[in-house]
């Protein structure tokens, strides 16, 4: 029996039922088939043929799966708006992000400027964060959204095209926003530089190119590989 | 038959909340076995009645034994309330045509 629930999982997970949208209908499907065949053994069957008599009752595993796949509002939204969930959104959370951590790292020095109370060189005291959090920005959010994305493309057992595209996109866009923070100093106001392309690039191009290349070897190249090796994997067995 | 299953999951939840296994059957029951559901298929449409906010759900574990149990919830009540209606309607009218009408018995 596990067998065919395996079947069942990977036929859901294909057809764009959330993973644990597919996990709970499973465990419910297990339950109920212990409730049948207890009823089943309760009528006077063998265990043998009440476990049968319970599976026929259930339904068979394409039964199963055809009713939940036929309800397309159980279909994750990386199913039903692939572009839209692996190309779209994962840049937008990476901008998102980084314009996050830009506003806090001003609105922390506007309050220190204004509040610090005698403490001269507040600057010299949040410049590791400021410095770590753009190397963070600079060098590792894009690669770390990338695996989540490709995390959750496998987990999803997406098609390969969408989620490498969306890798693409994303080492790109990652490689193309460099985010440099020069705190205030003195009486001299901060200043924060965005690189916004292959031109614009605090680096040059060449450093845009390399960044590029990067992102894409830390996260396509595994998604890739990961698949590669997947489909190669024996299918769960036919009932 | 299109919203009987629903019609008939959110009656029976009105009362008190259940498990899967249990709906089939007191469905089966109340029917006197006109009306029965698919073992398996019930969940889909479970999940789906909880998506669209008409029940809760919340597992439990009882004898042992962990279950999802479903409840009404007040969106599940207004709905109730609409496919009630709805199927009184129409069971009032195939009742009329069923009886024979002027039309009917004049062509």
């Amino acid at each position: 029996m596990p067998k065919e629930f395996d079947r069942l999982r990977e036929r859901l997970l294909r057809a764009g039922i959330g993973a644990a949208q597919a996990g709970r209908y499973i465990a419910e499907l297990k339950d109920h088939l212990d409730d049948l065949a207890a009823e089943e053994q309760r009528a006077g069957w063998s265990p043998n043929d009440a476990d049968a008599r319970a599976m026929r009752r259930l339904g068979y595993v394409d039964a199963l799966a055809d009713a939940m796949i036929a309800r397309r509002e159980l279909r994750t939204w990386s199913a039903r708006a692939p572009a839209a969930a692996y190309v779209v959104a994962p840049s937008i959370v990476l901008a998102a992000a980084t314009a996050l951590w830009l506003a806090l790292l001003v609105g922390a020095c506007t309050w220190l400027r204004h509040s610090a109370g005698g403490l001269e060189d507040w600057p010299g005291r949040i410049r590791p964060l400021a410095d770590g959090a753009a190397w963070f920005s600079n060098t590792t959010l894009s690669i770390l959204l990338g695996w989540g994305l490709a995390v959750s493309a496998i987990r999803q057992r997406a098609p390969l095209a969408w989620p490498m595209l969306g890798l693409l996109v994303l080492a790109a866009a990652g490689a193309a926003l460099q985010v440099g923070v020069t705190l205030p100093v003195g009486g001299a106001p901060g200043e924060i530089e965005l690189g916004s392309g292959p031109g614009g690039s605090p680096l040059g191009l060449s450093g845009y190119w390399a960044r590029f290349a990067l992102n894409l070897a830390a996260t396509a190249i595994p998604y890739a590989l990961l698949n590669l090796w997947r489909s190669g994997r024996p299918a769960p067995s036919q009932t | 038959m299109n919203g009987v299953p629903e019609l008939l999951i959110l009656r029976l939840l009105r009362s008190r909340e259940m498990y899967g296994y249990e709906i089939v059957q007191a469905i089966r029951e109340e029917t006197e076995d006109v009306v029965t559901l698919g073992e398996g298929v019930v969940y889909p449409l479970l999940h789906t009645l909880e998506r669209g906010g008409a029940l809760t759900s919340r597992r439990a574990v009882i004898n042992g034994r962990s279950r999802i149990y479903y409840a009404l919830s007040p969106r599940g009540a207004s709905r109730l309330t609409e496919l009630t209606g709805l199927w009184s309607r129409l069971t009032q009218a195939l009742q009329q045509v069923m009886k024979g009408n002027g039309y009917a018995e004049g062509v």
